[in-house]
């Protein structure tokens, strides 16, 4: 009884925090219907900022509670809304969903580029060493006074919702965004008074939430985000239901603490436990209505890809791949080995986000899966194993996705992120167990070894024959996504994404669709991971980690999740030579630069490579004059590197000052002859919508724009003056 | 047989929607629905296709009760609509538009009369005159267009009851004649429709009956002429018409 | 170490920030572990008791991976990038740039420069950033990932030679390719401190409570201490295993209050301040409390000034820094590093790094021209009485670690005092200088692999 009351008591204090946290998720949902994704990692920057100030300099700690409460956070709200989410307004909710992720992601590279991650820091409790005995338990006051902050905030919303005029305009949005704004209270006060209460709420949950772990990013950022699961179980509405979720969750999380069995099966559950609340809530949500124009709107550019297209890209990779193979050294090329598999991983999201509109968080996870039975399959290198990995990967695809199936938009991409987070936390890190007399382990006994793959009785050991290898396996999937997007089934998926309440009126079975692509990304995901794992020779499950996972979709998002070019780009830019070793002291440039071009996504939603590096190179591979003297620059310099007569900085920078002044010789020619502004761009058949692009954000006015008005937005071809370039 | 509604009532909050609607579709004829905006029209459309629960009554195609079965599967039974609100494929061009549709309706395993989807897509490229913007991408459509296609859309899977959500909206007077041509067309090929629309030329001009939805009821059943010269009719909707431009 | 973006704060708030950080380096100066200044640093590339172990020479070719005529490429290998504990013994790559900054100004071994490469397992990369240093590493010296058990067979398949800091995993322990300096066998235990506990404490033991957090490299080793404690007359009563994350204590303290533990060694392997925390809160005090190595560090103590530390012993195997004007190498350490990482904090894990660090320079410098992984190893299981120049208790004979070597019997056990360590003779009961060296704490266990 008495260990009972003390978990009681542990899990109230649990459930304080999620539930101040909670319910500022909700609070921005309601009135803004954005989905704040990074909200965690406001609480996550709060706490550090807190620490800076109570430990780092050594501020009183209620001077810094109040600055970071009352002036940081509220400052934070404020620019969020000026800077990012007033142009979310009208934005489909996937744009929605990767522009809230890109800002938590950027906070997280922020946090760990400003308070270096090696550094060991921690937060004393409130009221140290007091306690409060009452009976026969003890109550330490900085549990109290989190009881006591989630108490006020609980009133304190409750009058705020019900007696102030700003809150009940707040409350009308709840009910009815679109009639709000139709009858004219300010929805921009409005937003902005959410955001500036969610980012307070945040920031209260982080520096409650502080004392009781070692201040590390990323555990924070996790630890916050476990909250999610309140929100849903109070359907992202109803704060006093937000309030019992956290409730439920906070006793679940402390209770698991208790009484699950000391074995260490079953240990890691307890980490999982959130995930798992969270899970079971979202199963519980009533079926979402089929609604049209729920996803990214027609605004992007899908051409179909041409065979020839394809060809001369899978060429390019492989050529490009032997070339760097013979004259790159060969510790440089151990690191370079995990391209493919990244870019694999990559690749594996355009089918499913790109075709289908469908947002995954898991893939990541799916990519570990891949790995674990690559690992264990391919003990002697058999490359077969990677089929194994997709067939594997696609079962689990299925069987994840088959309960998720009825939910949409971030309801979805939810429950895959509580499955990732569940494997992070539990399955993978799982000790040796024995399933039908064999012995298995996700990762064996905390890191899996890999065998290089033998390939007609030779094994690939050279970092070479790998890497090259790599490549062709990359080369080959992407001729299969392109196959998928030229064919019949390719061209339900874009029809589903566009709308599917026609597809359910043309008689499609939209939860076949969806299933079957679902696990196609997972069994392409599956082999990124076989090969990604191949490439390290050992990997631990903190390799396919959830957060890794999130900057693999941004990148893709921001360069064209469409273009299996994209694929490339993540990981030449996640696994190739990074920014980091460039720069050493700026090792989280990347995560904040990844960051910072995803929040320009919702202005943007087509990525590099279909809006700008398409087009621009169009021009060149039209002249096969041009074509052929940027080829014969690019061999020549290689061949200048292999004969030792120039080094690879130097062929890096002539080739780069190629690639970057061959569209400009293009562009002169074109102006030359008169024809250069039209030509510029894309072929007539590509249309670009611009009205709507930008009218709609602007004016912050009526959210959805409906497809009818097509005909009202001006439609220019792209490419026409001041748009190609 | 047909379509038939019967005592079909939806509720939102405590706001009844439709009360006892109780319509009928017949094949081999297009049948209007009229009212003002907010009267159901829509609603009534989501209720048959499935897309929209009722708290009470029934939807019959061709005899058959369709209560509990998703829309995808109405719509394989027959059933066929397009939405007040374009729902094209905009990412894709108009001739994949009806091949996609065309390639969504043909059960794999069922059919014995397949036909290519990009066949069924030539001939309705052809039948509505789409043939010179079949490489436009939708969303770059003018409105008009895009009804039709949408049009042709529904056509590609074979529906024997079509549900046209106004369908004429945003279409030029040459577009409307073309229209309604392929309407009676259609009719005379033995499909039900359920025409809602505002252009009341087109709708006297084609409907053999016509149902006038007020506030969730009908409010009247008849013929075109006869409901021209009820004046409750005109009370509650016609003459209030010159004022209204689009739902 | 403060952040590095403060820059542009603290010229805002330069007022300020000046006098709080005066008050908190103040506080960490009259801490036990800051670096004597005014300890002497020998330029020359000679070490105490050891002899000269770095300065010019000729360098020559060479074909093995790693060495070249300039310069040797050293990895060492820490955790500091986990999420879990992080900076977990960034001490190591402290150390190991401090100590090739101080050798190489000396002029390297032979006229070799030490390149140092650091690598972050981060805990759980133990493997890969292995094989990392397997492309160009030619030995790893001065280190030691807390999870190093998924490390072992990559290294010994790659041939990286390692002369370690620390051990943990029994896999790693008695690894091939390698020389631990302090002797390290999982066989034989070092845990002299039980026995002498025992004395003072005859009735808590019979209520022991320890464990370890939930990962095999960690368990093993815990459960090699539970074993020699109990051969000491030690009686478990509750054995806990805690997941990695925790981020409550207060139920495993509840659970060890409940079954009645007496003598506690903790099953918290990270840090402690929130463990005694939760320990003040739940209200549990046992009869004393003992900790490892790794707790003789600054972090304890400031906990001490925090929480209400039952009383509690850390029991050491290398040289107090309480003691640093008795040991020459110690105050030798101090002084590099307080010229080469000026700032820098320095406890326990620069003294195993230095250990590690002085025997490889002085078994490679023995090398020559021809430095080879056999031919540094060799060098370096051969010392007798080594001590790492007055770092750590002494080693009768040194050995490959998978040749049975014989780990020291001496340890010391430091009391835990608010903001300082206090060297316990009453307890230690030293017979040998500053260590108690009774060969009874020895403790052979059977070859079951613990």
């Amino acid at each position: 009884m008495h260990e009972f009351l003390i978990f009681t008591i542990s899990g109230l204090a649990t459930a304080g925090i999620y539930a101040i946290t909670a319910s500022g998720l909700t609070l921005t949902y309601t009135t803004t219907g954005i989905f704040n994704w990074s909200h965690g990692a406001i609480g996550m920057i709060a706490a550090f900022a807190y620490w800076q100030m109570r430990v780092g300099w050594g501020w009183p700690t209620v001077a810094s509670i109040l600055i970071c409460l009352f002036v940081l956070a509220p400052l934070l709200g404020i620019a969020m809304e000026a800077g990012v989410m007033r142009r979310l307004e009208g934005t489909s909710e996937a744009s929605k969903l990767v522009v809230t992720l890109a800002l938590g992601l950027s906070f997280l590279g922020i946090a760990q580029w400003v308070w270096n991650p090696t550094t060991y820091r921690t937060i004393p409790p409130l009221f140290l060493g007091h306690t409060l005995v009452l009976g026969p338990v003890r109550i330490s006051y900085n549990d109290l006074t989190v009881l006591i902050v989630a108490l006020v905030v609980a009133i304190g919303l409750r009058l705020l919702l019900y007696r102030t005029r700003l809150g009940v305009t707040m409350r009308a949005t709840v009910d009815d965004r679109t009639l709000t704004a139709l009858n004219g209270s300010s929805s921009v006060a409005n937003a902005r008074a959410a955001w500036v209460i969610g980012c307070v709420l945040a920031a209260l949950a982080g520096i409650l939430v502080a004392p009781t772990l070692t201040l590390s990013a990323t555990a924070l950022t996790l630890l916050i985000v476990s909250a999610y699961a309140a929100s849903v179980i109070g359907r992202l509405r109803s704060i006093p239901m937000t309030f019992v979720g956290a409730l439920i969750l906070g006793l679940a999380v402390s209770y698991s603490v208790a009484y699950l069995p000391q074995n260490p099966y079953v240990q890691g559950f307890g980490g999982a436990v959130p995930a798992v609340v969270l899970f079971i809530a979202l199963l519980a949500l009533p079926q979402s209505r089929l609604r049209g124009h729920r996803l990214l709107r027609s605004r992007e550019l899908a051409l179909r890809p041409s065979w020839r297209g394809t060809a001369t890209f899978s060429v390019c990779v492989i050529a490009g791949t032997v070339m760097l193979a013979m004259v790159v050294s060969s510790s440089d090329l151990f690191s370079l080995n995990r391209v493919w598999g990244l870019a694999i991983i990559g690749l594996s999201l355009i089918p499913l986000v790109g075709f289908a509109g469908r947002l995954s968080l898991c893939q990541m996870t799916f990519a570990g899966i891949g790995a674990a039975v690559v690992g264990h399959l391919g003990a002697h290198g058999n490359p077969l194993s990677l089929l194994a990995a997709a067939g594997v990967c696609a079962i689990v695809g299925l069987l994840v996705a088959l309960p998720a199936l009825r939910l949409s938009g971030i309801y979805f991409a939810l429950s895959t992120a509580a499955f990732a987070v569940a494997m992070d936390a539990w399955v993978f890190p799982l000790p040796p167990f024995d399933l039908f007399g064999h012995q298995f382990a996700p990762f064996g006994s905390g890191s899996l070894v890999f065998s290089p793959f033998r390939v007609g009785g030779a094994a690939l050991t050279g970092k070479e024959a790998q890497f090259i290898a790599g490549s062709v396996v990359f080369a080959l999937l992407c001729l299969i996504v392109v196959a998928v997007r030229r064919s019949g089934f390719g061209q339900r998926l874009m029809a589903l994404k566009d709308s599917p309440a026609a597809c359910a009126t043309l008689g499609m079975n939209a939860r076949a669709s969806t299933l079957a692509v679902f696990a196609l990304s997972a069994a392409l995901a599956g082999i990124g991971g076989g090969l990604y794992g191949e490439s390290l020779g050992s990997a631990a499950p903190d390799v396919f980690q959830f957060f890794t996972g999130l900057s693999i979709l941004l990148v893709m998002v921001v360069v064209g999740i469409s273009s299996v070019g994209a694929g490339v780009a993540c990981g030449l830019f996640l696994g190739g030579p990074t920014l980091a070793n460039f720069f050493p002291s700026l090792s989280q440039l990347t995560s904040v630069l990844v960051g910072a071009a995803g929040t320009g996504v919702g202005t943007t939603p087509n990525g590099t490579i279909p809006s700008g590096l398409r087009p621009v190179w169009s021009s060149v591979v039209k002249r096969r004059w041009l074509l052929g003297a940027f080829v014969v620059v690019v061999v020549g310099v290689w061949a200048l590197r292999l004969s030792g007569v120039i080094d690879n900085w130097t062929m890096t920078w002539i080739d780069l000052a190629a690639v970057i002044g061959m569209p400009g010789v293009a562009y002169t020619v074109d102006y030359r002859a008169g024809t250069a502004p039209p030509a510029f761009g894309l072929p007539d058949r590509r249309m670009v919508v611009v009205g709507e692009a930008n009218t709609g954000p602007r004016t912050g006015a009526p959210v959805e724009t409906p497809a009818g008005d097509t005909a009202n937005a001006v439609v220019v071809p792209a490419g026409s003056p001041g748009h190609g370039t | 047989m047909g379509l038939e509604v019967t005592d079909i009532s939806v509720h939102f909050g405590g706001l009844a929607a439709l009360s006892d609607v109780s319509l009928e579709a017949p094949d081999g004829s297009i049948t209007g629905l009229i009212g003002p905006n907010g009267a159901g029209k829509t609603t009534l459309f989501n209720v048959i296709m499935g897309m929209q629960r009722p708290v009470g009554g029934t939807v019959r195609l061709s005899g058959r009760d369709l209560r509990g079965l998703s829309p995808h599967r109405r719509a394989r039974l027959g059933l066929g609509r397009t939405f007040q609100r374009l729902e094209l494929f905009g990412t894709l061009t108009v001739r994949e538009n009806l091949a996609v549709a065309a390639s969504m309706g043909q059960r794999r395993f069922s059919r014995t009369d397949t036909v290519h989807p990009q066949a069924v897509a030539e001939s309705l490229l052809d039948h509505l005159g789409l043939a010179s913007v079949a490489e436009v991408r939708a969303d770059a459509l003018p409105t008009g267009t895009g009804r039709l296609v949408e049009l042709g859309r529904a056509m590609a899977v074979k529906p024997k009851v079509l549900l046209l959500d106004e369908p004429a909206s945003g279409q030029d007077s040459e577009e409307t004649t073309r229209f309604a041509s392929v309407l009676r067309g259609l009719a005379d090929d033995g499909l039900a429709v359920l025409l809602v629309e505002h252009d009341m030329e087109l709708v006297m001009g084609v409907c053999r009956q016509v149902i006038v939805l007020d506030y969730g009821r009908v409010l009247f059943t008849g013929d075109p002429t006869a409901v021209q010269q009820d004046p409750d009719v005109q009370q509650a909707y016609l003459g209030s018409l010159s004022g209204a431009t689009d739902g | 170490m403060r952040s590095k973006i403060v820059g542009w704060r603290t010229i805002a708030m330069c007022l300020v920030v000046a006098a709080a950080s005066l008050v908190i380096s103040s506080g960490v100066a009259t801490g036990s572990m800051s670096a004597a200044s005014g300890a002497t640093v020998s330029a020359k590339g000679t070490w105490p008791g050891v002899g000269t172990i770095c300065g010019p020479g000729s360098g020559g070719t060479s074909t093995t991976r790693g060495v070249s005529s300039k310069s040797i490429d050293v990895a060492t290998f820490a955790d500091p990038g986990n999420t879990v504990q992080p900076g977990l013994n960034v001490e190591f790559f402290q150390a190991a740039g401090a100590f090739a900054k101080w050798c190489n100004a000396a002029g390297g071994i032979n006229g070799r420069k030490l390149v140092v490469h650091d690598r972050d397992a981060a805990l759980f990369n133990a493997a890969q950033v292995t094989n990392q240093a397997c492309q160009q590493d030619f030995m790893s010296v001065g280190g030691g990932m807390a999870l190093d058990q998924p490390s072992v067979s990559v290294r010994v398949a790659c041939g990286l030679g390692q002369i370690t800091g620390f051990t943990v995993s029994d896999a790693a322990v008695d690894a091939a390719l390698q020389v631990n300096p302090e002797g390290t066998n999982n066989s034989i235990v070092s845990a002299g401190w039980y026995g002498a506990l025992a004395k003072k404490y005859p009735k808590a033991i019979k209520f022991f409570g320890t464990g370890g957090q939930n990962n095999p490299s960690i368990l093993e080793p815990e459960k090699k201490w539970q074993t020699a404690a109990e051969a000491q007359g030690y009686r478990t009563v509750d054995f806990q295993e805690p997941p990695l994350t925790v981020t409550d204590w207060k139920p495993y303290v509840e659970q060890a209050q409940s079954k009645g533990v007496q003598a506690l060694q903790p099953s918290d392997d990270s840090d402690i301040t929130p463990y005694v925390q939760a320990m003040n809160t739940v209200g549990y005090n046992p009869a004393f409390m003992l900790l490892t190595t790794q707790f003789y560090a600054a972090a304890t103590v400031k906990a001490a000034t925090q929480a209400q530390f039952p009383a509690t012993y850390v029991a050491i195997q290398n040289w107090p820094f309480e003691l640093a004007s008795k040991s020459p190498g110690l105050q030798q350490l101090q002084g590099i590093m307080h010229k080469y990482a000026s700032g820098d904090t320095v406890d326990w894990s620069d003294e195993i790094a230095f250990n590690s660090w002085v025997l490889f320079a002085k078994s490679a410098a023995a090398c020559g021209t021809n430095v080879t992984v056999s031919c540094v190893l060799k060098n370096a299981a051969a010392q007798k009485n080594w001590t790492g120049g007055g770092l750590a208790a002494p080693v009768a004979q040194l050995a490959m670690s998978n040749a049975n070597p014989i780990p020291s019997a001496c340890f010391v056990l430091m009391t835990v005092k608010p903001n300082k360590f206090v060297y316990n003779t009453a307890v230690t009961k030293p017979n040998s200088g500053i260590w108690n060296c009774d060969p009874k704490g020895l403790i052979h266990l059977k070859s079951t692999g613990g």
